[in-house]
C-alpha cells in the first residue's frame, strides 16, 4: 500500500510515467540559441513600447473659445453661490457686468452646425480614436509575426531545452516541430516553444522595466469639463437662463451693519 | 458625513494597484529563477509559485497595508489575490524554464 502510495507520488512529482530518456544537449545551445531568442524578444517589447507612445494619439485639448465660454457660466454660478461675501457695491457691479455678458453672449461659440447633432462616424476625435487602436494593433502584431518567423527560420529541428514540467502529448506536434522523432517526451522541445514561453511570460517583466512606479500620473487623468457636450443643456440657454437668475438675484451681503454685530460680540 | 469616506481617487487607487503589480512582479521573476537553480522540476515548481505568490500576498498585507487592505484597495481579496494570478503565474513559468534551461 505504502508503496504504491509512493508510487502515484511520484508519477505526480515526475510528471509521468517511466523515466524521461535523458539527453544530452550541446551547452553552446543556451549560448546561442536561448540567450539571443530572450534578449530579442525583450528589446522589442521595449521598441514596441516606445513605439506605442510615440505614435500614440496627442492629449486631447479643449479649444479655447469653449473654455472661455463654460468658465463664464461658472462665474455666474459661483456668483450667485456665494455672492453674499461681497459688499452690495461689489455684487452689483460683477452682476451688472455678467448679465451684459451672458444675455449678450458674448462669448458663446459660435457653431456652424445648425442645430444638427453632429454624425457620431464623421466626428473626428472618433476617427482617430480608431486610427490609433488600429496602429497599437498593428505595433503589437507586426513584431510578432516577424520574431516568430525568425525564430522558426533560424532556430528550427533541434531541441534547444528541456521544460521542468510535463505536457500532455498533445502539444508535441506544436512544441516538438522540426524535430523528427516519434516518441520523444515531450519535455523536451524546440526552440518556438521558447517563443511561446517568453510571449506569455515576459509582461511582468516589461513591467519592471518600463515602469516608474513612483510617480502617479496627475495630469493623465484630469480633463477639464465642458459644457454643451450631447445630452447636456446648450451653453446659449444655461448663459439666458444664468442672466435672468442674476438680474432677480437679491444680495444680502454678510458686511451689513457688521461693526453692530462685532461691537455686540465683544463688549 | 459618510459620503466623506467613500471619495477615492482614481490616480491613487491606480497608484495603488501599480505599486502592487510592481512587487508581485518582481517577486514572482525571482521566485521563477529561484526554482531554476534549484531544478525543481514539475509538481514542486508549481507549489514554490502558489506559496510565494501567497506568501508574498500576505506580506503585502501584513507589512506594506499595515493589516488594512481595505484602506487601499476597493475589493482586497480580488485585487491582491485573484487579479494578477494568471499573469505572474505565466511569469513564473518563463523565468523558472529559462533559468531551468540554463542551469540543468
Amino acid at each position: 500500500m505504502a508503496l504504491s502510495v509512493w508510487s502515484v507520488w511520484s508519477l505526480i512529482t515526475a510528471g509521468s510515467a517511466g523515466a524521461v530518456a535523458e539527453l544530452t544537449l550541446d551547452p553552446k545551445l543556451k549560448y546561442w540559441v536561448l540567450l539571443p531568442i530572450s534578449i530579442v524578444m525583450v528589446l522589442t517589447g521595449i521598441l514596441r513600447q516606445y513605439i506605442m507612445d510615440l505614435i500614440a494619439p496627442n492629449t486631447k485639448g479643449v479649444p479655447r473659445v469653449k473654455l472661455t465660454e463654460s468658465q463664464w457660466i461658472y462665474k455666474a454660478q459661483a456668483l450667485l453661490a456665494n455672492g453674499s461675501n461681497l459688499s452690495a457695491e461689489a455684487f452689483q457691479l460683477r452682476k451688472e457686468h455678467l448679465i451684459e455678458v451672458l444675455a449678450g453672449g458674448k462669448y458663446l461659440v459660435k457653431l456652424n452646425t445648425d442645430g444638427q447633432a453632429p454624425s457620431p462616424l464623421s466626428d473626428p476625435n472618433l476617427s482617430e480614436n480608431m486610427f490609433s487602436m488600429a496602429k497599437g494593433n498593428l505595433a503589437n502584431f507586426i513584431p510578432q509575426t516577424i520574431i516568430m518567423w525568425w525564430v522558426n527560420h533560424f532556430f528550427a529541428g533541434f531541441v534547444l531545452m528541456k521544460l521542468p514540467f510535463p505536457l500532455t502529448p498533445r502539444f508535441k506536434e506544436m512544441l516538438q516541430s522540426g524535430v523528427m522523432t516519434a516518441d520523444l517526451d515531450v519535455r523536451w522541445v524546440s526552440s518556438i516553444s521558447w517563443y511561446f514561453i517568453s510571449v506569455l511570460g515576459l509582461n511582468p517583466v516589461y513591467n519592471l522595466l518600463l515602469s516608474d512606479t513612483e510617480s502617479i500620473d496627475i495630469n493623465a487623468a484630469q480633463q477639464p469639463p465642458t459644457m454643451g457636450g450631447p445630452g447636456e443643456p446648450q451653453p446659449e440657454a444655461v448663459m439666458k437662463g444664468l442672466a435672468n437668475d442674476l438680474t432677480i438675484a437679491e444680495n444680502e451681503s454678510c458686511f451689513d451693519d457688521i461693526e453692530q454685530r462685532v461691537l455686540e460680540k465683544y463688549s | 458625513m459618510s459620503s466623506i469616506d467613500e471619495i477615492t481617487s482614481s490616480d491613487y487607487v491606480l497608484g495603488n494597484k501599480k505599486s502592487l503589480l510592481w512587487v508581485q512582479d518582481s517577486t514572482a521573476l525571482v521566485f521563477g529563477i529561484g526554482a531554476g537553480i534549484l531544478q525543481l522540476e514539475s509538481f514542486k515548481g508549481f507549489a514554490m509559485f502558489v506559496v510565494g505568490y501567497l506568501s508574498v500576498a500576505l506580506l503585502y498585507i501584513i507589512w506594506i497595508c499595515r493589516l488594512q487592505p481595505a484602506k487601499y484597495y476597493q475589493s482586497p481579496i480580488n485585487d491582491i489575490f485573484i487579479e494578477s494570478f494568471v499573469r505572474e503565474l505565466t511569469g513564473y513559468v518563463m523565468a523558472w524554464t529559462f533559468s531551468y534551461a540554463l542551469v540543468g
